[in-house]
């Protein structure tokens, strides 16, 4: 009987353990799951991402960074998931992460700029709270974080969301203290690319042709973009600053680095006029009469 | 009795009657045994030649039944296969399937979703979003040389580099990355009967130039009524052709694009520049390099057949082929069908376009229309479900190679798009003209918005001759500005979803950078995010463009600008919102 009772009590030991380690061993490797997960989301196959997600919030097997990790996977599916975004319900979902993760440095700078971004993104958008957030989190980042000069983009780009002139001016202000962040970092060319935009919309020519050479100097990823700064740089110097010989130099610099472009070919045959002085162009709207017209401002008491 | 009765007696008396139902019923029967057999042993051989022991078997799919598409495509495959076995010792075997457009993207979706796609499939019918799902990047790959170059001077060229395109056709907008590689490039031009021309023109040379074109076709007409020729008519076409002769119109526009080009980009056209210069009132549709533009084509739509715009593409096509037009426009894709259907000489010339020289539109014309961004076509990429990802691959190098894309492509008919590889003679035409200049639909804000319906409707009536120019531009200015309001509040709204899109596009490659190193297996290469999150800020720049458009608008309504108040009364939404 007592051995019965022996054999039956280690019987049920076994079970439990094996009850107990069966599920745990037939559980997968948290870090592919994550894979696994981020992967369906950049597929956009949010419900999919977030069980994948969901599972490793709950396995015994992840690691607290790997837990961090699937929250902000399920919370930025409440951001940004598309039908369906919200980030007015993301914020607490970030907030409560942020409480977990201390001050886990690259932790703390990425969740905030989310944070800040869901504020952006509000109706009305919160653009105050969003821009504290953001300085905020590029406080919290290391020094050598790229997320530095990332997400000094996202705070700069806040600057040129509303219809108002003295807030893009401030913003090139702001550009001007921003841009030892950029240099020799990837984002260098992003970075007076949006320098270009804003001097473009309070239409001040002379930053604009300053930031655009710089994003080109930068170097550009998109042959598009390369195409479109270059063409920009020499038609603003022809049209608007009147200095033919660079804008010469941009026509000829687009037709070598972009010899595919469809405007190659206008900008070979323009940069062959202009070098010859021909300001009114067999192929483009005539210059001289803004020359003339140009002049006429510049002598009010003439005549 | 009754007769039938007496039929019946008699037909005992004289035997068996025949009974031609059950007759026709045991043919029927016998011959769906016969076909059933058949196919049944066709499926056998078919299989038996794909699941041979020892054979890699690499199975293709495509939309392209021109004529003489597959089989130049076969020609390429067995070549492959040789060579293949020469360098690996492994035998291949390459199956293609061609299936009918009308099917082929609901197929690549089902078999996507099955996991049963093919090893090889088309891209280019809507699959934008299941690429990166269903296909195997080749990134790294275009990035390295073709082998199959080697011993030529692209031998050190990496392989995206050696297209006539820099291979852009082949990225795709929802990972960045790269899919597949395309075979041929394509554009329009205009055929020609000889014989028609020699006959009635009394010439072997096509009109090259725009006046001569059109006065070619008025002589021909005149030939034809005053013989009674009713069944032969100057150009075969259809709706379908009069939107292909559009190639036909010359860069008159390209002073009005560049005097409104407020962020001098050179781009004017299907944006909100289109908007604050018709607002300012700096241009409108009657504008005479609008009219040229619009013109060129309506003046040829003269000599379309009657009722045009009812018939449909093949039927006008028909009509050529059958000898009985003495021109017809289509595209590279075309011409082999065209040369095996017509029993006449064929001739293939570019679009006859207006010149400097022209009377009417010369002063507008700055040149012809640049196909430096004519599209790649025939784009092949690796299925994720391919049992030989490797071989696919390298079948496809092979396939885009300088030699095998120029051979593929003359016996094909088709364009090649493999820089140095020669087209066949009669596809000479064909080629890309990179020199010229650039147009824009300069009637809308958005793609496809009420504007362009508007500008749509009316430059069917003009082309129909049911209206002349003013009567088209009149319609545009009294449809125009209710149009672009809702155009523009659509163009407010599209930017706010791009840029959210984008957003969704950066958060992934945010978390890429971050974390990726602890995903295990799917761990990306850091260098890659980085790239590509520097790439989308690229893209991400120009969508916070809404602040920009709303103060221009507010300065045009202050400034008094009356079509910028007409426009302004058909603004529903609360622009302070925006």
């Amino acid at each position: 009987m007592a051995k019965n009772k022996i054999k039956s009590r280690y019987g049920a030991l076994l079970l439990a353990l094996n009850l107990y380690i069966g599920p745990v061993l037939a559980q997968e490797d948290p870090a592919q799951l994550l894979g696994q997960a981020w992967s369906e989301y950049g597929l956009q196959a949010f419900s999919s991402a977030d069980e994948i997600f969901s599972e490793v919030a709950e396995s015994s097997q992840a690691n607290k960074e790997q837990r961090w990790q699937a929250l902000l996977g399920s919370a930025y599916i409440m951001h940004y998931q598309m039908p369906g975004r919200d980030p007015e319900a993301a914020i607490p979902l970030y907030e409560a992460l942020l409480k977990e993760v201390g001050d886990a440095s690259e932790w703390r700078g990425q969740l905030l700029g989310r944070l800040a971004d869901c504020h952006v993104e509000l109706v009305p958008a919160q653009v105050g709270k969003a821009r504290s957030l953001y300085k905020e989190a590029i406080s919290a980042l290391a020094p050598e974080s790229l997320l530095i000069p990332e997400t000094s983009l996202r705070l700069l780009s806040s600057y040129i969301q509303r219809p108002d002139v003295e807030e893009i001016k401030r913003g090139l202000l702001l550009a001007e203290e921003l841009a030892p962040r950029f240099i020799d970092t990837p984002f260098a060319s992003v970075f007076h690319g949006l320098r270009a935009e804003m001097a473009f919309f309070i239409a001040d020519y002379v930053a604009l042709v300053d930031a655009l050479d710089k994003q080109y100097r930068a170097g550009i990823n998109n042959i598009s973009v390369k195409e479109l700064v270059l063409f920009r740089l020499a038609r603003i110097h022809e049209v608007e600053l009147g200095d033919y010989k660079r804008a010469e130099q941009y026509y000829r610099r687009l037709a070598a680095e972009v010899p595919s472009s469809k405007k190659a070919h206008f900008a070979l045959l323009r940069a062959d006029e202009l070098k010859i002085g021909k300001l009114d162009s067999d192929y483009a709207p005539p210059l001289s009469t803004q020359v003339e017209s140009d002049m006429a401002k510049e002598r009010p008491d003439d005549g | 009795m009754t007769d039938k009765e007496l039929e019946e007696a008699a037909e005992e008396k004289t035997g068996r009657r025949i009974n031609w139902s059950s007759l026709s019923n045991y043919v029927a029967v016998i011959f769906l045994i016969i076909s059933f057999s058949v196919s049944l042993w066709r499926v056998y051989r078919v299989q038996e030649v794909e699941q041979a022991e020892g054979v890699a078997t690499i199975r293709v799919v495509h939309w392209q039944l021109e004529a003489g598409f597959r089989e130049a495509f076969d020609d390429i495959a067995r070549r492959f296969e040789k060579v293949y076995l020469e360098e690996a010792g492994v035998q291949v075997r390459i199956v293609q399937n061609a299936i009918s457009e009308r099917v082929y993207k609901q197929y690549v979706q089902t078999q996507g979703i099955g996991k049963t796609l093919p090893d090889l499939v088309q891209l280019g019918r809507d699959e934008l979003g299941s690429v990166p799902r269903f296909f195997i990047s080749n990134t790294d790959d275009v990035q390295r040389p073709n082998p199959y170059n080697k011993g030529t001077d692209l031998e050190d060229v990496p392989w995206m580099d050696t297209y006539l395109d820099g291979m852009l056709g082949s990225i795709d907008q929802t990972d960045l990355e790269y899919y597949g590689a395309s075979s041929s490039t394509a554009s329009t031009r205009l055929f020609y009967n000889e014989d028609l021309l020699k006959e009635v023109l009394g010439t072997d040379e096509p009109p090259t130039e725009y006046r001569e074109f059109l006065a070619a076709c008025k002589r021909f007409d005149e030939w034809a009524k005053e013989r009674g020729r009713t069944d032969l008519t100057p150009v075969a076409a259809s709706r379908y052709q009069a939107n292909v002769f559009r190639s036909m119109r010359a860069a008159t526009l390209f002073e009005l694009m560049l005097e409104n080009d407020r962020d001098f980009d050179g781009n004017f056209g299907q944006n909100d520049e289109v908007l604050f210069a018709y607002a300012a009132g700096d241009f409108d549709y009657r504008d005479p390099r609008i009219r040229a533009d619009e013109m060129t084509v309506a003046n040829l739509t003269r000599y379309f057949s009657p009722g045009f715009m009812a018939m449909d593409r093949m039927e006008a096509q028909f009509r050529f082929t059958q000898g009985k037009a003495l021109f017809c426009a289509s595209g590279s894709w075309d011409a082999m069908s065209f040369h095996t259907q017509v029993d006449f000489p064929m001739g293939v010339i570019d679009f006859p376009f207006p010149t400097r020289d022209d009377p009417e539109f010369g002063q507008y014309v700055r040149g012809r229309i640049s196909e430096a961004d004519a599209p790649a076509v025939f784009r092949l990429a690796v299925s994720k479900f391919s049992e030989h990802p490797d071989i696919t691959l390298r079948f496809l190098q092979y396939l885009t190679s300088r030699a095998s894309n120029q051979r593929f492509n003359q016996l094909a008919r088709w364009p090649p798009v493999i820089k140095g590889a020669e087209p066949h003679p009669q596809m000479r035409p064909f080629m890309r003209t990179p020199e010229g200049f650039w147009t824009g639909e300069v009637n809308r804000v958005i793609g496809a918005g009420p504007a362009a319906t508007v500008y749509t409707q009316a430059r069917w009536e003009l082309v129909e001759h049911k209206v002349d120019f003013d009567g088209f531009a009149d319609m545009m200015e009294r449809e125009m500005p209710r149009a672009m309001a809702q155009e523009f509040e659509r163009l407010l709204n599209t930017e706010w979803e791009e840029r959210l899109a984008q957003e969704m596009s950066l958060s992934h490659q945010l978390a890429g950078f971050s974390y990726g190193a602890t995903w295990g297996d799917e761990a990306p290469s850091s260098e890659r995010v980085q790239s590509k999150m520097v790439y989308l800020w690229e893209m991400r720049m120009r969508r916070y463009r809404n602040s920009y458009r709303l103060m221009q608008w507010q300065n045009l309504l202050d400034e008094g600008h009356s079509k910028a108040q007409d426009i302004q009364q058909y603004i529903k939404i609360d622009l302070d919102r925006n």
